[in-house]
């Protein structure tokens, strides 16, 4: 049973990342600050059912992405699975990594993958369908386990599996146009 | 698609139906030490680099066994076309938290703090 008098000191620091992933979630500041201004108040609210000692924010994970789903997503009557493109495996390697690779050595990735701005990133994940992005925010930007996606999202971890595998090849893909676009890989490399 | 060929095998336009058909470290079981840079034409595939690909994502993730997970270190180790691989991978996913960074408005932050301290003399 945790004490409603602690909340804020516990919960405060998570809001930077929570707020990444409400605007990741949304699209949009405004729904963001909505989203995280609710997620906090309905975690204030139920916080004495918190266990204490278990991962808090993973439970105010738990409330953001409940929340989202729940509000957000159904406001925009967008279906709940969405069909998401198979991309191959190492999509974003075979077409950079390697032919950096051959001709600038090991390290070269780093340049390669620097090159990539952050509203490039950003708008790349936002390019994917809701739970595909919703696996590869949690696991990549936000470094939980496998078990605790599925907890979060409230679907078995072999569906977390899938839905972050796919999700993060999508998201190559994505990131490959925009290299292709802004001409970050070979001239010959651009038609793939 | 220069880059392929000069990674592996050469054999595009088949992506997806071999995990490790393009820039593999193809070559029999029995090859030595060297990754060789067999074509994939032969349709045999050295089995621990498909294994590597295939547990790529939840070795990096940290979520494989021990055992597992020290089997691919050991693959690694001595296949460098499957260690570049998991590298640019490694990368990139640091690359994507890193960029995906955000400060929190300052007035998000005050009306959070208000929103809870008005619940809180509510209660």
């Amino acid at each position: 049973m945790a004490d409603r008098e602690h909340f804020a000191d516990l919960a405060m620091e998570y809001m930077s990342s929570l707020y990444g992933a409400a605007l990741r979630m949304t699209r949009n500041p405004s729904d963001a600050e909505d989203l995280v201004q609710e997620t906090y108040l309905k975690a204030y609210r139920a916080f004495g059912t918190f266990q204490e000692g278990t991962n808090l924010k993973s439970w105010l994970y738990k409330i953001l992405t409940n929340t989202f789903i729940n509000t957000y997503r159904a406001r925009r009557r967008r279906p709940v699975e969405t069909e998401l493109e198979e991309v191959e495996d190492l999509y974003l390697y075979r077409r950079l990594g390697g032919l950096e690779a051959a001709t600038a050595g090991r390290s070269a990735e780093d340049l390669v993958l620097d090159r990539f701005t952050d509203a490039e990133v950003k708008t790349a994940i936002e390019s994917l369908p809701d739970q595909f992005r919703l696996a590869v925010l949690l696991a990549d930007v936000e470094g939980f386990s496998y078990r605790e996606i599925a907890d979060i999202v409230g679907v078995p971890i072999g569906t977390v599996m899938s839905r972050l595998h796919r999700g993060r090849r999508a998201l190559q893909k994505a990131l490959h146009s925009f290299a292709g676009e802004r001409n970050l890989s070979a001239p010959a490399d651009v038609a793939g | 698609m220069q880059a392929e060929q000069q990674v592996g095998s050469g054999q595009q336009g088949q992506a997806g139906s071999q995990p490790w058909e393009v820039g593999g470290c193809g070559g029999s079981p029995g090859a030595g030490q060297g990754p060789g840079f067999t074509g994939p034409g032969a349709g045999e595939f050295y089995e621990p680099c498909q294994e590597a690909i295939a547990t790529l994502y939840s070795f990096l993730d940290g979520e494989l066994t021990p055992d597992r997970r020290e089997r691919i270190q050991r693959h690694l180790d001595d296949c460098s076309p499957c260690f570049e691989a998991f590298g640019f991978e490694a990368e990139l996913k640091t690359v994507i938290a890193r960029k995906c960074h955000e400060e929190v408005p300052a007035s998000l932050r005050q009306r959070v703090a208000e929103v809870l301290r008005a619940e809180g003399a509510r209660s």
